[in-house]
């Protein structure tokens, strides 16, 4: 880059970083290309060499947790601001599935889309409480939307079955021609689990290239803002409460939609588990975070890593069931009678809550933070 | 009130036919009882560059704070061009054409140089959430347009060497030069300088001495800069506004101002005089 | 009016446990502007530790309850010192999420090592109640307004006497400038975790005895009806939690008491906190005691 007006009495600039800005940002670099090839290959393959239900549905399982982490990762990673509150949206699909698709026989794109739209009129309805609190007090904001939905869940017993629950099994999963319900690829039938594979990472692809170009142009870049300078973004001309409240409706809206199709892989939903729970919004925090707040790709990492963590530990759980010598007690069983030291369920969230402090503390920026300075590591080997 | 009398009196017959850029009248605002700002008036002329001045604490960030929308004061009016600024939101009132400094540095420290200087002209661009989401036409070559404009910046600013690494972690006088980048992306009518040279070094200090004539003499910008360093001051401004406890004690020709026993006074009372004045430099 | 006196009383008492609990959450915000998730786990911990002192290895109440708030804050300073203090620095709302994972881990661990369901924990005063014309006392309740009488007291000479104290409250507000006035900073969070730890034990009994001694490792979550109820009250002041706990208290049993609420579901007390705090907050952001702050550009 030639001339410069103040070239002559600065610094001259890192002669290892060539100068000049591209413009153009939309050219990926070449492993961003071969990542996203390698990863629609691997999720088309998958469902027709696994003839394992249950690796089929952990990974599916793992797809829905990474449209709702996109979103939290918009609103969290990009946005900054911290919520609680996922879990429930992630409920108010599951049961907006299970009364319009299940028991009125909405089509796949009608429920998905109804999902996708109460989620982002709730979320919007939140925002607004984002711009007059921050931080500390936004937590526990949020929080409250667990307790609210939980209540409404338990109690509107017409709409949600109450405590008894609901199921979700009779859901349409039609798209036009496609049924993902009973769908088949390459010559080979497939059953629900594997329909519902596709569907939800299909989902994925679409809700990482929304998030991605969001944060690439001027909405995104706006919350960025927002995230790093509050003030001083709606100082030089960023509307906080636009942004904000933007992407707490993209969030939930994403959150919304995951939750109706993780639902429908449940087949039958309750008050109690596995929705709207604390411990589910705590571990949708521990995704982006491991994964590595600020990249959208971190996300879904995080989703495939952490996402299947319970359904992992209950299936493993022979492995995990050593005695623990001196105390003639196992570290782990599903059996009570064995009297464990953690029962299952016990042992995953407790393992959730070690792996969040242990990220924070050791590699706050996540598995991107890695990636990011391994290349940097290759980057300097090069030659200069 | 000291100084009430010589207020203004730079106001000559012709200039006061134009309307102001900015137009400050009677301007007050406290904090729990502590006057902040005391019935300041002020105004600043196209294409003028007008300096406020005055010891620390003298309410000069304070009367930036008002006329950008982060504090509202509690009585006077405030125009930019004609419009009232009272009320309007922050971001309504850079939309519309006032652009700033900030004293500490308020740069998003995350993202990169060309983020930032594009976050100077959100203001300037369409793209909404839907045409971003689905980044297609119009949104792409918006994108396109207007990063183009900010590699020019880039390279005015001279700082291409910078590109691609998060700010915040580049040099404390490369985030002062990115921040005034960031608000001259914004094409305003008004910029707002607010200690530009705090902190610097005597050779960055010239620099950037240096950087807003060269604003001024391609961009004809209309300016108003909140400094310390009167040395800057007598260099660059048309016109000074000198301030203290929030009043306004002196205005009018730089040397004139500087020369001002109230001025004067103010400044060797508050201990703000050794680095203030900068009179060795 | 009889019934009123008795709501009245049943409010108060119920707020004090909030208080107790909001007490804990509020000596750390004080110390490092961060809310300690964990606070619910450290009250779960502390009243299984006095059962397992006191109820099952058959040592003097009182003095397990003291044992068990030494050991308890010995636990806090370790905490801090493991996984806190190396985030000085850091956004708080890091801070906060490492205490969620915390508030994750103390509670399976709780559930770990009290496997037997059904523990009792027996107190002094036991279910103990005095008739006072119409209305009932329960000596558990006389306790807990007492307790909360008591720490207030000693928080408030704290914060206002003692050195230690006063150092808290500058670090709160500079953690740079305390240090430069030569205030340990590292001092002063370990102090607060401690302290906080230790009023976790107290909250847990009188929690625990009210509900007439029965354990369960979920009694954690009471800490989440407290977070309101320090909002609520003003975050940097001991006696608006207090004042929040007290008002969220009556309110549940308030509404409990006179409004048909069973169109609104069972168990709606739990929103109430909630619904009630943001109504606040909407009105004062800062609480009803806090500080207001000015946004700084």
């Amino acid at each position: 880059m030639s001339g410069g007006f103040l070239r002559r009495m600065l610094p001259s600039p890192d002669p290892a970083r060539p100068a000049g800005v591209s413009v153009n940002p939309l050219l990926p670099g070449a492993g961003a290309k071969v990542a996203a090839a390698v990863t629609v290959a691997g999720v088309v393959i998958c469902p027709l060499v696994l003839d394992d239900p249950f690796w089929i549905t952990v990974l599916g399982n793992a797809g829905t947790f990474a449209v709702a982490a996109l979103g939290l990762s918009l609103l969290t990673g990009f946005c900054g601001q911290v919520s609680l509150g996922h879990a429930a949206f992630l409920t108010v699909g599951g049961y907006l599935v299970a009364y319009f698709g299940a028991g009125l026989g909405w089509p796949l794109p009608a429920w998905l889309a109804l999902a996708a739209a109460t989620g982002a009129a709730i979320g919007a309805l939140v925002g607004p409480f984002a711009l007059r609190f921050k931080g500390n007090y936004l937590v526990v904001v949020t929080l409250a939307l667990i307790f609210v939905v939980t209540h409404v869940t338990r109690n509107w017993e017409g709409f949600t079955g109450g405590f008894d629950g609901i199921s979700t099994n009779k859901a349409p999963l039609a798209l036009g021609g496609l049924d993902f319900g009973d769908m088949s690829a390459f010559g080979q039938r497939l059953d629900r689990q594997q329909g519902l594979f596709y569907l939800s990472w299909i989902l994925v692809g679409i809700s990482a290239l929304v998030v991605r170009n969001l944060v690439r142009s001027r909405p995104g870049r706006a919350m960025q803002a927002i995230r790093d300078r509050d003030l001083a973004a709606e100082v030089i001309g960023v509307s906080n409460a636009r942004y904000k409240i933007a992407a707490f409706a993209i969030s939930s809206a994403l959150a919304s939609m995951a939750g109706a199709v993780y639902a429908v892989g449940l087949r039958f939903i309750t008050p109690n588990e596995p929705l709207a729970e604390l411990f589910l919004s705590i571990r949708f925090v521990a995704i982006i975070i491991v994964g590595g707040m600020g990249t959208v790709y971190g996300a879904v990492v995080g989703a495939l890593l952490l996402g299947p963590l319970p359904e992992l530990v209950k299936e493993f759980v022979s492995y995990l069931d050593v005695t623990i010598p001196g105390l003639g007690r196992p570290l782990v069983s599903d059996t009570v009678a064995a009297e464990p030291l953690f029962s299952t369920s016990a042992f995953s969230e407790a393992l959730f809550g070690l792996l969040l402090v242990l990220a924070l503390l050791f590699q706050p920026q996540g598995i991107a933070g890695v990636v990011r300075s391994v290349r940097m590591r290759i980057a300097g080997r090069a030659p200069r | 009130m000291p100084g009430r009398a010589r207020r203004e009196p730079a106001e000559e017959a012709p200039a006061a036919l134009v309307t102001p850029v900015l137009r400050v009248d009677g301007v007050s605002l406290s904090f729990g009882g502590l006057r902040a700002l005391d019935d300041v008036s002020f105004s600043v002329r196209p294409g003028e560059l007008v300096a406020l001045i005055g010891p620390n604490g003298a309410g000069k960030t304070s009367m930036f704070n008002c006329i950008s929308g982060v504090y509202r004061p509690e009585r006077g009016v405030l125009q930019f061009s004609g419009t009232d600024l009272v009320g309007m939101r922050p971001s309504r009132i850079a939309a519309a054409g006032v652009a700033r400094t900030f004293q500490n540095l308020a740069l998003f420290e995350n993202l990169d140089v060309i983020d930032n200087l594009m976050l100077g002209r959100h203001t300037l661009m369409h793209t909404g959430l839907l045409a971003g989401a689905v980044w297609l036409g119009r949104a792409r070559r918006e994108e396109i347009r207007h990063r183009r404009h900010c590699a020019e910046l880039v390279d005015f600013l001279d700082l291409g060497g910078y590109v691609g690494r998060p700010v915040g972690l580049l040099p404390y006088g490369v985030q002062k030069r990115i921040e005034i980048g960031r608000a001259l992306a914004a094409e305003p009518r008004l910029l707002m300088l607010d200690e530009p040279v705090a902190g610097m070094t005597r050779s960055e200090r010239s620099q950037t001495g240096e950087l807003l004539s060269g604003i001024r003499a391609e961009m004809g910008l209309t300016m108003l800069l909140v400094e310390h360093h009167m040395h800057l001051v007598l260099e660059v401004a048309d016109r000074v506004v000198a301030m203290n406890f929030g009043a306004v004690i002196a205005s009018g020709a730089p040397e004139a101002v500087a020369a001002d026993p109230a001025v004067v006074e103010a400044y060797l009372g508050a201990s703000g005089g050794a680095d203030g004045t900068g009179a060795g430099d | 009016m009889d019934k009123f006196l008795q709501l009245l009383l049943s409010g108060v008492a119920l707020g004090g446990i909030y208080a107790l609990v909001a007490l804990g959450f509020v000596v750390i915000y004080k110390s490092s502007g961060a809310f300690n998730f964990a606070q619910g786990g450290f009250v779960t911990l502390g009243v299984y530790m006095v059962y397992q002192f006191g109820t099952d290895w058959g040592l003097p109440f009182w003095l397990a309850l003291i044992l068990v708030m030494i050991a308890m804050a010995a636990v806090g300073m370790f905490l801090e010192r493991l996984v806190i203090r190396p985030m000085v620095g850091k956004p708080t709302f890091t801070v906060v999420l490492i205490t969620l994972g915390l508030l994750l881990i103390i509670e399976q661990v709780v559930r770990s090592v009290w496997t037997t369901p059904g523990l009792v924990l027996s107190v002094p005063w036991g279910n103990g109640r005095s008739q006072l014309g119409d209305v009932t006392l329960r000596h558990a309740d006389l306790w807990t307004m007492v307790s909360v009488a008591v720490l207030l007291a000693a928080f408030f000479g704290f914060f206002r006497y003692s050195r230690t104290g006063l150092g808290m409250r500058a670090t709160a507000l500079d953690q740079e400038a305390a240090a430069a006035q030569g205030i340990s900073v590292g001092r002063s969070f370990a102090v607060s975790w401690a302290v906080a730890a230790a009023v976790a034990v107290v909250a847990g009994v009188m929690l625990v005895s009210r509900g007439g001694g029965a354990l369960s490792p979920a009694i954690g979550f009471v800490a989440l009806a407290a977070f309101p109820a320090m909002i609520l009250g003003g975050l940097d002041s001991a006696g608006g939690a207090v004042v929040g706990g007290v008002l969220i208290g009556l309110a549940e049993i308030m509404s409990q008491g006179y409004l048909d609420v069973s169109w609104l579901g069972s168990n709606v007390e739990v929103v109430v906190p909630y619904v009630l705090m943001v109504l606040v907050l909407l009105w004062r952001p800062e609480g009803l005691l806090g500080t207001r702050r000015v946004e700084r550009v």
